[in-house]
């Protein structure tokens, strides 16, 4: 800084450290700031003449000025205002000026500067981790937390060398996190095995600066950061911390849901002349309204291009027990023994010709119908009579068209159907692992299809 | 005009009406100064003072300020009538 006048007393050093106060609560070019200090300095001073010239001692007339000159921090952020944005000054210009001198830095500042690039590192590592798998929606949250993160973690660094205690205050949350997730994974780890908690380790070692009296006298000067950037801070801070962890389980506009999906199942009952079913015909129609926009990520979405196998949607036929049983919903057991008509031994489907997916008409997937004289394991649960599943692939799928499925079921013996009167017969369809829409229905009622809890399938004991 | 100056005739000719704190003019002064409405330039002062930086209007500073007189002057003349002076 340019030499403004000698200090010839203790009062004008006490004027030029306010004027120093100033300059470092404010964030002006590097170029204005010696000129800036010294026409600070000159009107201090010639207020400080002044006020001798009235009769006021030495001291008293120093602070007599510096009283009607302002504080240095709030000229510092008018400073910052008339260099910079608005927005600049009132956040930026906030969060990092310095209150804190430089020749008294607490020992363990450095470690909490170190901690504070914790956050860096991991979010961005498990951001750029995911990015590739996660959905748009999910992998823009997933940034947008790690930009976050970088920027208040990087502001806070310098911030805390500055003496803001805002800053102390990120540290001391970060210290809390480290030393919480440290205890949870000691207390839910198997036991006889081993695992070092660096990061407790690491919380444990930055606690002494976090809470010590240095790092408190160092911020004392710090002011609150403001009713508006105060809770904005805050939220940043979490935003960082959890956009990129939750991320994978948000949800995700871009992705259809299971209103977007109309699904249709009809039926048509053959019946013998003593009015028993003796054949199902099932037409299954569904629309998507709109599909998902890279439902598996980016490298899901390139695996697609490159023509590699894609999960598809499930769609799961199964002949419910006659309309004797009750059900518990859809997550329950049969309340009552399931009637004797519609049993496994009955019902099981059995040849028919291959099925064929039509997409308005036109064939564009088929399927050879599953024949056997068991359901098939994975798809058996204590109210399926009878199961068969098709595989749809999602790259096959059309947003707005009309696709329709037939099948018909057959009972293993015409003996055995004897007894069977009012079919129920569901289809379930499984969009991938995220939902799943139903629709249930008898010889007279068409069903809708109504979303439903993914079903947990149940081995038969 | 110098800072200080500019301050000691703010008080003086609002006889106290405005009292800001004086470090609040420059951060005004070197905005205007940064949308060239004033310049500033260096002169020494006399008596061994710190030297002193002085502001004069620009062209485009004057007629910033004609304008912003003709404003205040139909706000005035609109708040009176308002207010039934």
């Amino acid at each position: 800084m340019t030499e403004i006048a000698a200090a010839s007393s203790q009062s004008e050093s006490r004027l030029r450290t306010h004027v120093e106060a100033t300059l470092v609560s404010a964030r002006v070019p590097r170029q204005v700031r010696d000129d800036l200090a010294e026409e600070l300095y000159g009107h201090l001073w010639t207020r400080w003449q002044e006020a001798i010239g009235s009769g006021l001692h030495e001291q008293a007339a120093a602070e007599s000025a510096i009283r009607s000159f302002g504080s240095a921090q709030r000229l510092g952020v008018e400073m910052t205002a008339a260099y910079h944005s608005r927005l600049y000054a009132s956040t930026i210009g906030v969060l990092l000026p310095a209150v804190a001198g430089s020749a008294d830095r607490p020992a363990g500042l450095g470690r909490l500067q170190a901690l504070l690039l914790i956050p860096i590192l991991g979010t961005v590592a498990v951001a750029a981790g995911e990015l590739g798998s996660l959905t748009p929606g999910r992998a823009l949250l997933a940034v947008v937390g790690a930009a976050a993160a970088v920027s208040m973690s990087l502001t806070a660094i310098l911030a805390i060398g500055r003496g803001q205690r805002w800053a102390l205050r990120y540290a001391q949350l970060l210290v809390f996190l480290a030393l919480a997730f440290a205890v949870d994974t000691l207390v839910i780890m198997p036991a006889h095995t081993y695992q070092v908690p660096i990061g407790g380790l690491l919380g444990l070692y930055c606690l002494g600066p976090a809470l010590g009296a240095d790092m408190k006298k160092w911020t004392a000067a710090s002011r609150p950061l403001g009713k508006l950037l105060g809770p904005l801070a805050v939220l940043t801070v979490a935003a960082g911390l959890s956009l990129p962890f939750a991320a994978p389980i948000l949800p995700d506009p871009t992705q259809v849901g299971p209103g977007d999906l109309n699904l249709r199942l009809s039926l048509i009952c053959t019946r013998d002349t003593s009015g028993y079913v003796t054949a199902l015909d099932l037409t299954t129609e569904f629309r998507w309204n709109r599909l998902d926009l890279l439902p598996s990520g980016i490298k899901g979405g390139l695996k697609t291009l490159e023509g590699r196998s894609a999960d598809g949607d499930g769609l799961l036929y199964g002949v419910l027990p006659g309309a004797g049983s009750h059900l518990d919903e859809y997550n329950g057991k049969w309340l009552d023994p399931p009637a004797s008509d519609f049993s496994s031994a009955t019902w099981p489907g059995v040849n028919a010709s291959q099925q064929d997916l039509r997409d308005n008409g036109a064939v564009v997937d088929s399927w050879q119908w599953w024949s056997g004289p068991e359901p098939q394991l994975a798809e058996t649960t204590d109210r399926i009579y009878y199961a068969d599943v098709e595989t749809i692939s999602a790259s096959m799928l059309q947003a707005g068209h009309q696709y329709a499925l037939r099948q018909r079921v057959l009972p293993s013996s015409i003996a055995g159907a004897a007894a069977d009167r009012d079919p129920l017969i569901f289809i379930r369809y499984q969009h991938l692992d995220r939902f799943v829409v139903e629709a249930v229905a008898t010889c007279e009622r068409p069903g809708i299809g109504v979303p439903v809890a993914i079903p947990q399938v149940q081995v038969p004991t | 005009m110098y800072g200080y100056e500019i301050v000691a005739e703010l008080r003086r000719s609002t006889e106290g009406g405005i009292d800001l704190p004086e470090g609040t003019v420059y951060p005004a002064l070197r905005r205007l100064e940064g949308e060239g409405l004033v310049s500033g330039y260096w002169e020494e002062a006399p008596r061994n003072a710190p030297r002193r930086r002085y502001y004069k209007l620009t062209q485009s500073g004057e007629g910033a300020l004609a304008t912003g007189m003709d404003d205040w002057r139909r706000f005035k003349v609109a708040a009176d009538a308002v207010l039934g002076q």
